[in-house]
């Protein structure tokens, strides 16, 4: 029994359309997106008379587009990049994962001395934690009754156990 | 930074001359535009690098980046005209970062744990979920606590920052351990009755080096199930042994109780194979601290 892909494929099944739909406007949502992520590299780089480069790829691994446009200056761009050391390299930079925690540290700190901003966090974080510990309950309930009542295979291990064992 | 009062202007689409003014608009515009880039790499699967050189000539920086999956994937795949590696939609570390949790929430990507495949899952994979959520609780309690946090990248986690020692270590905060015997007893009991086949165990379960938290679950299975042999008495008293020797490490009255060895149960009930009953255990205490240094080192010793 592999219960992980016929459970999957019984999702996929029951969620046909709201897939399609769903990657409908998703596609929709995403070209925007991505407009409006060359528009603001544009703004930037007029408004502080700076370099900007932004590359972009897709789910696929398919370049979607560049900031600039011109190649020659894109690469002119990471050629000095790749020139830098790891170390200087690694100044100012960030990931997702950093980049996000860094806001809930930011908003946290807001957190703490503006009173609105506190009832906010504490709402969003609440709910959050509220969210898990409800499906943490859930789950302790499921593996607990799941070792109660084990499924099809188990039935040859209760018979051996069930044995007198004094 | 979200300003209040209706004080937006549209900004005039020229160089910015005042350097204050300029810095300023530099890193609220930087930020906005990582913050655009950010929710399309989660939203789109995107995989983008940004680098920006700063507004002033005078800095210690040359490039601000920012790169998902990271700034190097994304420029070497573009300078070698090759797809950068695909990034997992899901995966453990992702699972376990709350800043990405929050966020994929924030876009209306709703909650991982949520999802209906979770219920089908087998019990194994149920409670590598549940450490994950563990973790993320964690950072949640420490969110919502009164001290300042911050972000350690090396950890990969949200840590309470102290006035002396900023980088405080996790196992440093006063954290509540309740790694109680009951925890060992009931991960044991249900890992050894739900795990028959050491192949697909094998197969589902995760390998993570490095990290403390994960590796502790490949281990504590792989060692449960080393001495099992079904349908041999002897292997029964093993599993029990191993409960009973993991709970010394712990010192705890109410749980003796439950420490009875098999040879006390009903012998024909089928229920309840472990010669106790597993309703009795209190199912919340012994959730409550799963996931530690301490229970690594508490099932490792026996």
């Amino acid at each position: 029994m592999d219960s992980l892909t016929s459970s999957s494929s019984m999702t996929k099944k029951n969620t046909k359309l709201s897939i399609r739909n769903k990657t409908r406007f998703k596609n929709t949502n995403l070209l925007l997106r991505e407009k409006t992520i060359l528009k603001k590299a544009l703004e930037l780089s007029v408004l502080c008379d700076n370099e900007i480069c932004v590359i972009h790829y897709d789910r696929e691994g398919n370049l979607v587009n560049t900031y600039p446009e011109d190649q020659r200056q894109v690469k002119d761009i990471l050629e000095r990049y790749n020139s830098l050391s790891d170390g200087e390299k690694l100044k100012k930079n960030t990931n997702l994962s950093q980049f996000f925690n860094k806001k809930l540290v930011n908003e946290k700190r807001r957190a703490l001395t503006d009173a609105d901003e506190h009832t906010k966090f504490t709402q969003k974080v609440g709910e959050f934690k509220g969210s898990m510990e409800d499906k943490l309950q859930m789950l302790k309930d499921m593996v607990r009754d799941l070792c109660l009542f084990p499924r099809s295979s188990s039935s040859d291990h209760n018979r051996a156990r069930s044995e007198p064992l004094s | 930074m979200v300003k209040r009062g209706g004080t937006k202007r549209k900004a005039d689409m020229r160089k910015i001359i005042d350097k204050s003014s300029k810095a300023v608009t530099f890193s609220k515009r930087r930020d906005g535009l990582f913050s655009k880039a950010a929710q399309l790499c989660v939203l789109g699967d995107a995989q983008i690098a940004i680098l920006a050189t700063p507004p002033s000539s005078n800095s210690n920086v040359c490039f601000f980046s920012f790169g998902h999956s990271s700034v190097d994937s994304v420029v070497s795949a573009y300078l070698s005209g090759q797809r950068p590696v695909p990034v997992p939609e899901e995966s453990k570390e992702m699972r376990e970062d709350i800043g990405i949790c929050m966020a994929r929430k924030e876009l209306g990507l709703g909650y991982w744990w949520d999802d209906d495949k979770l219920a089908s899952k087998s019990p194994q994979e149920i409670m590598q979920a549940m450490e994950s959520m563990k973790i993320l609780l964690r950072d949640a309690e420490r969110l919502l606590g009164d001290e300042a946090v911050d972000f350690d990248q090396r950890k990969g986690s949200l840590v309470v920052v102290h006035e002396k020692n900023e980088n405080m270590s996790k196992s440093d905060n006063a954290e509540q351990p309740l790694i109680t015997t009951e925890d060992d007893q009931i991960m044991s009991v249900c890992d050894s009755f739900c795990n028959y086949n050491k192949d697909k165990n094998a197969a589902l379960s995760t390998t993570h080096a490095g990290e403390n938290f994960e590796e502790w679950s490949d281990m504590d299975f792989e060692q449960l199930l080393s001495g099992f042999d079904f349908g041999n008495k002897t292997v029964e008293e093993d599993d029990d042994h191993q409960i009973v020797a993991v709970s010394e490490n712990h010192c705890s009255n109410n749980n003796n109780a439950l420490l009875l060895p098999a040879a006390e149960g009903e012998p024909n009930d089928e229920q309840e194979p472990f010669g106790f009953d597993i309703a009795d255990l209190d199912l919340d205490t012994i959730f409550e601290g799963l996931s530690s240094d301490e229970f690594a080192h508490s099932f490792l010793m026996s």
